[in-house]
């Protein structure tokens, strides 16, 4: 197992700031550009998708949106019960998590 | 569910106000973007895993093709097989598979086995229900958040070519640039840092990395506010080559900047209750964006048109925001009792 780079609990703030953020902003930013080229291919031979998205895409946002709740939930349970446990191994939390969210996705 | 949302594609396309010349298209793109969900669905959680348990350059890697491969597979589907419609749609889902199989290595890498091969696995079943219901909880303020945007887009398309609203309009208002991202990675520091913290009792702690992240969030949104404001009609021409879509789009981005305020307070409170376990106060905040989302759709948009739409996001998470604010005093006025 990978040892994680970061202590939450005692590093100072700056450094889980910066260490969490700064490849998630450098992403960010270079899908700036892969988002703009996306929209031009969309405009010149996506036909008529921007209306259409505009028209119906709230539905299928809607169920995905859904999904990632789920996800993003597993991730602050297996945290705190990683906390609470300390058992040294990850493991059997991060599996559980695994199978409650293909379970919910397949429903 | 998605066998019931195809069964119920007329109603649906009826109750969307979907115009007869658009029927065919959208009526593709809806059918192939629903069967495709499974994968598209799959790639988030690929995305996810990489960040939770990847490395710093992993999760890099992971996110780049993230991004790049949406363009690399739109450049493939449309500019070079000429897939029109059925391409667009069929874009997130091929992403998906290859973030799936990215997950899949870095979780070999890292030596983390997947449920079915770990030794000795045992489901935590304390955890499993622990994450059940607070992803419902979390997956209903989303869908109540969702219910004012369903309104909204229902509205919008009512009045499609009422005179109020023009078609031009909704297209204009569907393209996106992922701006508030960095809004989004703040909201994963959040993740990543205040469950472990408050549940150790650095309460402290956990205050200061609050403000720290609010000061940073708003700084941000003010920028966004000017960006919105001032540079829309330069983000559209390099879309479009119709001078009115141009202009049109410089308008929605003018309406639209007014929303970025709100939503930079929303990415981090919110985040901050569900990461505390006030799973119910974030999920109310999920009411509030609803019942402002409700709103601009029944009153706004009747009565302003395109401004109304335009500024809809603003009042949706204005009503959030204000509340989450005020549900954040109240609350340490009440820890301050204890």
């Amino acid at each position: 197992m990978q040892k994680l780079k970061f202590d939450v609990l005692n590093d100072p703030i700056r450094k889980i700031i910066i260490g969490v953020c700064v490849p998630l902003i450098i992403v960010t930013v270079i899908s700036w550009f892969t988002t703009s080229v996306t929209n031009i291919l969309y405009g010149k031979f996506g036909g008529e998708y921007f209306t259409v998205q505009g028209l119906i895409g709230i539905v299928l946002t809607s169920i995905t949106q859904v999904v990632s709740c789920v996800i993003s939930a597993s991730w602050i349970k297996t945290a705190i019960y990683y906390k609470e446990k300390r058992s040294g191994d990850e493991k059997p939390y991060l599996a559980t998590s695994v199978y409650v969210t293909v379970i919910v996705k397949r429903c | 569910m998605i066998g019931a949302c195809l069964l119920a594609k007329k109603p649906i396309f009826s109750l969307f106000y979907i115009p007869e010349n658009l029927y065919e298209s959208t009526s593709v793109f809806y059918t192939v973007g629903l069967l495709s969900y499974y994968l598209t669905s799959l790639g988030y959680f690929g995305v996810t895993l990489v960040n939770g348990v990847g490395s710093s350059t992993q999760l890099l890697v992971g996110n780049l093709i993230n991004s790049c491969g949406t363009m690399a597979v739109a450049f493939v589907l449309l500019g070079v097989f000429k897939l029109d419609i059925i391409g667009a749609a069929l874009i997130a889902p091929v992403c998906g598979i290859v973030l799936v199989v990215y997950a899949l290595i870095v979780l070999k890498k890292n030596e983390i086995p997947l449920p079915k091969t770990a030794k000795g696995f045992r489901l935590d079943k304390k955890l499993f229900f622990a994450i059940l219901k607070t992803g419902l909880l979390m997956g209903l303020q989303s869908l109540l958040c969702q219910v004012g945007d369903i309104c909204l887009s229902v509205q919008t398309n009512r009045f499609v070519d009422s005179g109020l609203i023009s078609l031009s309009f909704v297209e204009v208002a569907s393209v996106g640039l992922p701006l508030t991202g960095i809004m989004s990675s703040f909201s994963t520091v959040c993740l990543v840092f205040i469950p472990p913290n408050y549940n150790a009792g650095n309460k402290k702690r956990v205050k200061k990395f609050l403000w720290i992240m609010m000061v940073l969030t708003v700084s941000y949104g003010a920028i966004l506010t000017l960006v919105y404001a001032f540079f829309g009609k330069f983000f559209y021409a390099t879309v479009f080559d119709d001078p009115n879509l141009i202009a049109l789009g410089a308008r929605y981005w003018r309406y639209y900047s007014a929303s970025m305020i709100p939503v930079s307070v929303l990415f981090v409170l919110r985040y901050y209750f569900d990461c505390i376990g006030y799973n119910r106060l974030a999920m109310f905040a999920g009411v509030m964006q609803m019942l402002g989302a409700l709103f601009a759709a029944f009153v706004i948009v009747p009565q302003f048109g395109e401004l109304g739409r335009g500024i809809s996001t603003a009042i949706a998470f204005s009503f959030a925001t204000i509340y989450l604010v005020v549900a954040y005093f109240l609350v340490e006025k009440f820890h301050k009792k204890e």
